[in-house]
C-alpha cells in the first residue's frame, strides 16, 4: 500500500479577486478562514503561484500579507500580455485570472503541521483505492474542508486509469456521522450561513461525483453512517457493513430532510422503507439493511475492511468502459428520465465496441479477457 | 475647525458608475431612495481619454462622457428636491468646460437657472509636456524605465491624477454639480467628506481611512455582489444596489446599500473589493494620501452593514501620477464560430488561412493573435478544458501601424465561411473594423509643476456656450 500526498483546490481554501495593475495583474486571495490562512501562507507562495501561471509567460511574482484580513495580494508582472492597452487578448485586463487561480491544486504534503490532521488518506491495493474519511474523534463527520479533500481525491481518481475500483470507508469506529453540524452552527452570521448553503452544495456535488465516477465505487461501511454519512453509502454503487453498524437517516429528528439523497434511497428501498427511515429518524441495524437491500453484504466487525477490497478486486475483472456505461445508464434509469430508446441504441453500440469484441474472443479462446485502460 | 458648514454627522455618499457603460438606472435609483448627501459618478479607465480626444480631434466641443448630460437632465429634478444633494463626477474627460455648458443648459431649461456648478481643470497637461521635456522633467514609463522620447511626437492626451482638495474646494464655494477630468477615483469620495469635516491635508489617518472608503465604492457594484464569489446565492442579483459608504468623522466608514436593493454587503464581499487592483497593500498610493490597508479592521454589524476602520496613512509622494497616451497604429478583431470535432484544430488552421492571403496580398502584420475562446485561451497556457472542445470561438486580432494592411486582414476572415474547413458559423456578425489603437505611457510628474484651477458660477453662466474655456 502506497500513501498519497494531500491536495487541496485552492478553492477550497480561499476566494479571489483579479484585475490590472499596467502590464501587470493582482490576484487577492482571500482564506475563508484562520486556518486556511496559515495554510496558504506556508504553501501559496509566490513560486507556486508563477509555477500555476507560468503558461502565460508572466514575470517576477510578489506576494503581500494582510493578516487582518485574513489575505494576500499577489502581483504578477507580465501577466496581459502587453497591458491594458497593447495587449491583443480577450481578457487584457486579468479580470479571469482570479478565478483561474482557483484551480490550483496545492500540494500541501502529509507532513503538514498547520493542518491538524489529513481530514481523507487514499491508498491503493492493486487495482483498488482506498479512500478513508480520516477525522475520527469527529466520528468522520463532514467539515467543508473534507468534502473538499473527498472531491479532489474522487477527481485523481478519475483520471487514474490503473485504478478500476474505489473503497469508502471511515477511521475508528463510525463510519461517517454527517454533516459538521458544530461548523455549521458556529454563529449565525450571514458569512456562517452563506458556509451553510456552500457546504450542502459541496455535499451535493460529491454525491453526484460518486454517481458519475466512472470506477464502481463500494462503501466499507465499518461502523455507524448516519445524517450525511448514510447517505454518502447509500449513493455507493455497493455496500458492505460491519455487524456493529447501524444506518440511519435521523435529519427529521432536527427539522431536516436528507434532500439530495432521498432519491437514491428511495431507489433501493421502495417506498415504504424510505418512509420509514426518513419519517422516524430511527436508524436499522446492519443486519435490517442487509434484508433491505440497502448493503449487499454484512461481515464481522474487523472484516469489512478487507471484505471491501476483496470485493473491489473482483469488480476490477470487468470491462471498464462498459462498467462506466452501466453505471451511466442505471443512473438515468433511478433519475425516473430515462431514455430507454437512447439505451437501447447505446447497448447496440456497446455491442460493436473494443471490450465487446474483446469479451466475445475471450470467451471464444476460452481465457480470460484483457482490458485496455 | 470652526467652519460653519462642517459638522459631525457621518456623510453618505453613493457611487453610481464604475466606468463609463456602467449601469443607466443605478445612479438615478441612488439619488432618489438613498438619501445621499453625494452621489458621486466615476466614468474614466485608462484608455478612457484616448477615446475622448479622438472625438475631440473631430469635434472642439466634445470630448466629455456623453452619457452623463442625459444622466443629469434625470438628476436635475432629484437636485432640486434635495437642497442638501451634492453631485461630484469625472465626466467631464478632457473637456469639463464643454460637459459644465451643455449640463448648465439642462439646469436652465428644467427651471434652474443659478444652480452652483463647479468645474476642476489642471489635470489636462498635453501642452505642457514639451515644455517639461525641454526643462529636463523625465517622464519615463513608470513599469518599464524606458524614455517617452519614443512615443512623445505622437501623444493624445496627457492627464495628471489631481487630487481630493479641488473637488472639496469646490464644493466649499457652493457647488452642487462638481465637474472634473482625470482625478484619482478616491478622492471622489475623499473630496466631499473633507468638505463636511474640515479636516486638514495632513491628517493622514482619516484621509487614509475616507479614501479606503473611495477605493471601495469607485466601482460601483463591485462591493455589493458584483463578481463576488457568492454569485449565485446572493438576493435579487438583478437589483443590486450600488454602494453607499456613510464616513464617520473619525475616518471610520459604514459600507451599506440601499435598503430593498439587491446583491450583498457582507465581510466577504468587501474583502476582495478592497483588494481589487491594488499594490503593495501597506503602500495605496493616491495624490493625497498613502494609504496603509493591512491596518484595517472589518466588522460585520448586521445585514448588509460592514464597518471599517483602522486605516492607516502617510504624507505621499512629491509626485503626482501622469497617465499619457500615444496613437499607436490601428488594430481589428475578427470572431467566428466553429464546432464539431478538431474545433480548435480548424479554428486555428481557418485563421492562419486568412492571414496567409493577408501575407500573399502583401501585408504584414506587427502584432497577431489567434485566440480559440473555450479552448483554454482566456487564460492561455494555464486553463485548459479536460476534453477537446467540440466548439470553439476563434477570436482573431491585429494591430499594425498601417491601416490598410489592418483593413486587408478585416476582409479576409469571411471568405472563410466558403473557403476555410468544413463547421464554421458566424459570418452575420459582418466584417470586422478597423480601429484606432492606442498605447498606455504612466510617468511621473513632480507636484510642485501641476496646479488645478476651480471655478463654481451659476448654471445660466455656464449655459452660455461651449467655445467658453477656463484654462
Amino acid at each position: 500500500m502506497s500513501t498519497e500526498p494531500s491536495v487541496v483546490r485552492l478553492g477550497d481554501l480561499a476566494h479571489t479577486r483579479s484585475g490590472d495593475k499596467g502590464d501587470g495583474s493582482n490576484i487577492g486571495v482571500v482564506a475563508r478562514n484562520p486556518q486556511a490562512f496559515e495554510l496558504l501562507r506556508d504553501h501559496l507562495t509566490p513560486e507556486v503561484v508563477a509555477d500555476y501561471l507560468r503558461g502565460l509567460g508572466v514575470g517576477a511574482v510578489q506576494r503581500f500579507e494582510l493578516p487582518n484580513l485574513l489575505a494576500f495580494n499577489f502581483v504578477v508582472e507580465h501577466a496581459l500580455g502587453g497591458g491594458a492597452s497593447r495587449s491583443l487578448r480577450l481578457d487584457s485586463q486579468g479580470k479571469a485570472l482570479g478565478t483561474a487561480l482557483l484551480e490550483l491544486k496545492l500540494k500541501t504534503g502529509a507532513e503538514s503541521t498547520t493542518m491538524s490532521q489529513e481530514l481523507v488518506k487514499t491508498e491503493t491495493d492493486g487495482p483498488v483505492a482506498v479512500v478513508t474519511l480520516a477525522r475520527p474523534e469527529k466520528r468522520n463527520a463532514l467539515s467543508r474542508s473534507l468534502l473538499a479533500r473527498l472531491r479532489d481525491e474522487l477527481d485523481r481518481i478519475e483520471t487514474a486509469t490503473h485504478v478500476r475500483a474505489v473503497v469508502l470507508t471511515g477511521e475508528g469506529k463510525a463510519f461517517c456521522s454527517g454533516m459538521d453540524l458544530k461548523e455549521a452552527a458556529a454563529d449565525d452570521s450571514t458569512e456562517a450561513e452563506n458556509a451553510g448553503v456552500a457546504a450542502m452544495r459541496e455535499f451535493a456535488d460529491l454525491i453526484r461525483r460518486l454517481h458519475t465516477l466512472p470506477q464502481p465505487v463500494i462503501a466499507a461501511v465499518n461502523g455507524d453512517a448516519l445524517a450525511g454519512g448514510a447517505g454518502l453509502m447509500t449513493a455507493c454503487d455497493v455496500a458492505v457493513a460491519a455487524e456493529r453498524a447501524r444506518i440511519g437517516y435521523p435529519e427529521v429528528l432536527r427539522g431536516l430532510a436528507p434532500v439530495v439523497v432521498m432519491h437514491d434511497l428511495w431507489s433501493i428501498v421502495g417506498s415504504r422503507r424510505a418512509r420509514q427511515l426518513l419519517l422516524s429518524g430511527e436508524p436499522i441495524t446492519a443486519e435490517e439493511a442487509l434484508r433491505w437491500g440497502l448493503v449487499n453484504r454484512i461481515t464481522p466487525d474487523d472484516g469489512c475492511l478487507a471484505a471491501a477490497v476483496e470485493l473491489g478486486k473482483r469488480y476490477a475483472h470487468g470491462a471498464p468502459r462498459a462498467q462506466a456505461t452501466i453505471k451511466q445508464l442505471l443512473d438515468g434509469i433511478a433519475d425516473g428520465s430515462a431514455d430507454l430508446r437512447g439505451a437501447a441504441a447505446v447497448s447496440a453500440a456497446m455491442r460493436g465496441s473494443e471490450e465487446a469484441l474483446e469479451g466475445m474472443r475471450a470467451f471464444l479462446e476460452k481465457r480470460p479477457p484483457r482490458w485496455t485502460t | 475647525m470652526t467652519d460653519a458648514r462642517t459638522n459631525s454627522r457621518p456623510i453618505r455618499i453613493g457611487n453610481g458608475a464604475g466606468f463609463w457603460g456602467d449601469s443607466l438606472d443605478a445612479p438615478f435609483d441612488l439619488a432618489r431612495d438613498g438619501r445621499l448627501d453625494v452621489l458621486t459618478l466615476e466614468y474614466l479607465a485608462e484608455l478612457t481619454l484616448a477615446i475622448l480626444s479622438h472625438l475631440r480631434s473631430k469635434n472642439p466641443n466634445a470630448g466629455y462622457v456623453t452619457d452623463f448630460p442625459p444622466l443629469f437632465d434625470r438628476l436635475a429634478p432629484i437636485l432640486a428636491d434635495q437642497a442638501g444633494l451634492k453631485i461630484v463626477t469625472n465626466a467631464g474627460g478632457l473637456n469639463t468646460a464643454a460637459c459644465a455648458a451643455v449640463c448648465g443648459r439642462i439646469a436652465v431649461n428644467g427651471g434652474a437657472d443659478d444652480l452652483p456648478i463647479g468645474v476642476v481643470t489642471g489635470d489636462d497637461v498635453l501642452d505642457r509636456v514639451a515644455s517639461w521635456r525641454g526643462d529636463g522633467v523625465s517622464l519615463d514609463h513608470m513599469e518599464t524605465g524606458e524614455s517617452i522620447d519614443r512615443v512623445a511626437d505622437r501623444l493624445v492626451c496627457a492627464n495628471v491624477y489631481l487630487g481630493a482638495r479641488p473637488i472639496a474646494e469646490a464644493l466649499g464655494k457652493g457647488a452642487r454639480l462638481a465637474l472634473t477630468g482625470r482625478v484619482a477615483d478616491a478622492s471622489l469620495t475623499l473630496g466631499p467628506v473633507v468638505d463636511r469635516f474640515g479636516w486638514g491635508w495632513d491628517d493622514w489617518n482619516r484621509l487614509a481611512g475616507a479614501s479606503v472608503a473611495g477605493h471601495l465604492v469607485e466601482c460601483g457594484a463591485q462591493a455589493t455582489g458584483g463578481l463576488w464569489e457568492g454569485w449565485s446565492d446572493m438576493p435579487d442579483p438583478a437589483g443590486v444596489g450600488y454602494p453607499v459608504a456613510e464616513v464617520s468623522v473619525d475616518g471610520s466608514t459604514l459600507l451599506t446599500k440601499v435598503e430593498g436593493t439587491g446583491g450583498l454587503v457582507s465581510r466577504s464581499t468587501v474583502t476582495e473589493q478592497l483588494l481589487y487592483e491594488i499594490g503593495d497593500p501597506s503602500c495605496y498610493r493616491t495624490p493625497d494620501v498613502d494609504v496603509d490597508f493591512t491596518t484595517i479592521d472589518l466588522e460585520e454589524l448586521g445585514a448588509d452593514r460592514v464597518r471599517i476602520s483602522g486605516a492607516s496613512g502617510r504624507k505621499p509622494s512629491d509626485f503626482l501620477k501622469l497617465a499619457a497616451v500615444y496613437r499607436d497604429g490601428w488594430t481589428a478583431t475578427g470572431m467566428l464560430a466553429v464546432v464539431g470535432r478538431d474545433a480548435e484544430r480548424k479554428a486555428r488552421f481557418a485563421a492562419n488561412l486568412a492571414l496567409e492571403r493577408v501575407n500573399r496580398a502583401g501585408f504584414m502584420h506587427e502584432q497577431i493573435l489567434i485566440e480559440c475562446i473555450g479552448a483554454g485561451d482566456v487564460v492561455p497556457g494555464v486553463f485548459r478544458p479536460e476534453k477537446p472542445a467540440e466548439e470553439v470561438l476563434l477570436r482573431v486580432t491585429v494591430r499594425d501601424p498601417s491601416r490598410v494592411a489592418v483593413e486587408r486582414f478585416c476582409r479576409e476572415l469571411a471568405p472563410l465561411i466558403t473557403s476555410g474547413p468544413p463547421g464554421i458559423a458566424g459570418y452575420a456578425t459582418g466584417r470586422p473594423t478597423a480601429r484606432p489603437a492606442f498605447g498606455y505611457w504612466p510617468a511621473l510628474v513632480p507636484r510642485e509643476l501641476v496646479d488645478f484651477h476651480v471655478e463654481v458660477r451659476p448654471s445660466r453662466d455656464w449655459a452660455g456656450g461651449e467655445d467658453h474655456h477656463v484654462d
